[in-house]
């Protein structure tokens, strides 16, 4: 999967749990889950709300790299 | 581009190797050396298949002299005569089997920490087999309940215990599978505080889904066509096995008209939704919260 993220380090930073996370971003416990385990690319939109909660750009926390396989 | 370059690049494209044009080609050419021997082989299969059927009854005739319309009644009969005590012993099996998954999942749930993700998604998936189990008995017990009331209409003279001992089956059945489901359901919101809906709300579908995010969506979206294309090749095998069954046994024009419905509904709600307007069909109303 061409999508790398840091989302567990940024988590462990403010100390919320994935459910906290996913009820200030509107996503699930599971899909936060699957984000950080790379097991699933977020849209835009997501991405762009999990780094507006962190306030940092996106690229910080998801980085895209080519070659890799898309999710 | 002037006309010299056109024709230059659409000869460039006939001449390419890889141009799309020949890639198209070539797939189809691939593509055509599984078709071609597929649709061989299932000549030769619905071929065979008669003549099975036209064989057996032959055989079937010589040894004791009966038809097969005669056998098809009394096997249907014998099915019939247990399919309302199969419908009890249904109700009480399935509704402890789908308990006792739900209270292992229910164990697990309680004993685990919110960042447990092994136990949370092991759970998640004890979950998903008790909506198994609870949707096979609702299948089972519809099927039951259809064979065990057309058998007692089969039969001449009326057998109250038989149909007392199928009616309480089928309803144990409805009861336990509402009521198993509800708890599934009531869980799920627990441990996601952003679900709504009640099972008992003719709208549950369309509240669930409006509270499910983008990941869920997409993998609801994956399930539902994958159940969209094995019901389409469900539905083709079935034909051909009740043309072939309708050709020796009394089944009838029902069985056929209703498989065809099915098929037809399928396939006319997938080509209605693929037709919309690809912004109404994927509106604001319609994107995850």
């Amino acid at each position: 999967m061409p999508l790398r993220n840091h989302l567990k380090e940024f988590r462990a930073r403010t100390g919320e749990n994935q459910q906290e996370l996913g009820a200030a971003v509107g996503a699930s416990r599971q899909t936060i889950s699957l984000i950080e385990r790379g097991d699933y690319s977020p849209s835009i939109t997501l991405a762009l709300k999990i780094s507006g909660h962190f306030s940092v750009p996106v690229e910080e926390i998801f980085t895209y790299e080519e070659g890799g396989n898309d999710a | 581009m002037n006309t010299n370059d056109f024709h230059k690049s659409t000869m460039d494209s006939t001449k390419n190797p890889d141009s799309d044009e020949h890639l198209s080609k070539r797939e189809d050419k691939k593509a055509m050396r599984i078709f071609i021997p597929l649709i061989i082989v299932s000549l030769f299969v619905g071929m065979f298949g008669g003549k099975a059927v036209i064989t057996l009854r032959e055989l079937v005739m010589a040894d004791d002299n009966r038809s097969f319309a005669l056998l098809f009644h009394d096997a249907q009969l014998f099915v019939t005569d247990y399919a309302c005590y199969l419908a009890l012993i249904l109700s009480l099996v399935m509704a402890n089997i789908g308990e006792a998954v739900y209270r292992q999942s229910l164990r697990l749930i309680r004993s685990m920490d919110a960042e447990d993700e092994a136990l949370s998604e092991t759970a998640d998936r004890k979950l998903n087999h008790v909506l198994l189990i609870t949707s096979l008995h609702i299948i089972l017990s519809w099927l039951l309940f259809g064979l065990g009331f057309y058998g007692l209409a089969l039969k001449d003279d009326f057998h109250m215990l038989p149909c007392v001992l199928g009616l309480t089956g089928f309803i144990l059945s409805l009861i336990t599978t509402t009521r198993l489901q509800q708890k599934v359901v009531n869980l799920v919101k627990e441990l996601n505080p952003e679900k709504r809906g009640s099972i008992f709300d003719p709208k549950f579908q369309k509240k669930w889904l409006d509270t499910c995010d983008e990941a869920e969506r997409l993998y609801i979206y994956k399930c539902s066509y994958a159940a969209f294309r094995t019901s389409q090749i469900t539905c083709i095998v079935l034909l051909v096995i009740l043309v072939l069954v309708g050709m020796e046994f009394p089944i009838g024009v029902v069985p056929v008209v209703c498989v065809c419905i099915i098929w037809g509904v399928q396939t006319l709600v997938y080509t209605f939704a693929a037709m919309q307007n690809p912004s109404a069909a994927l509106s604001q109303s319609d994107n995850p919260r």
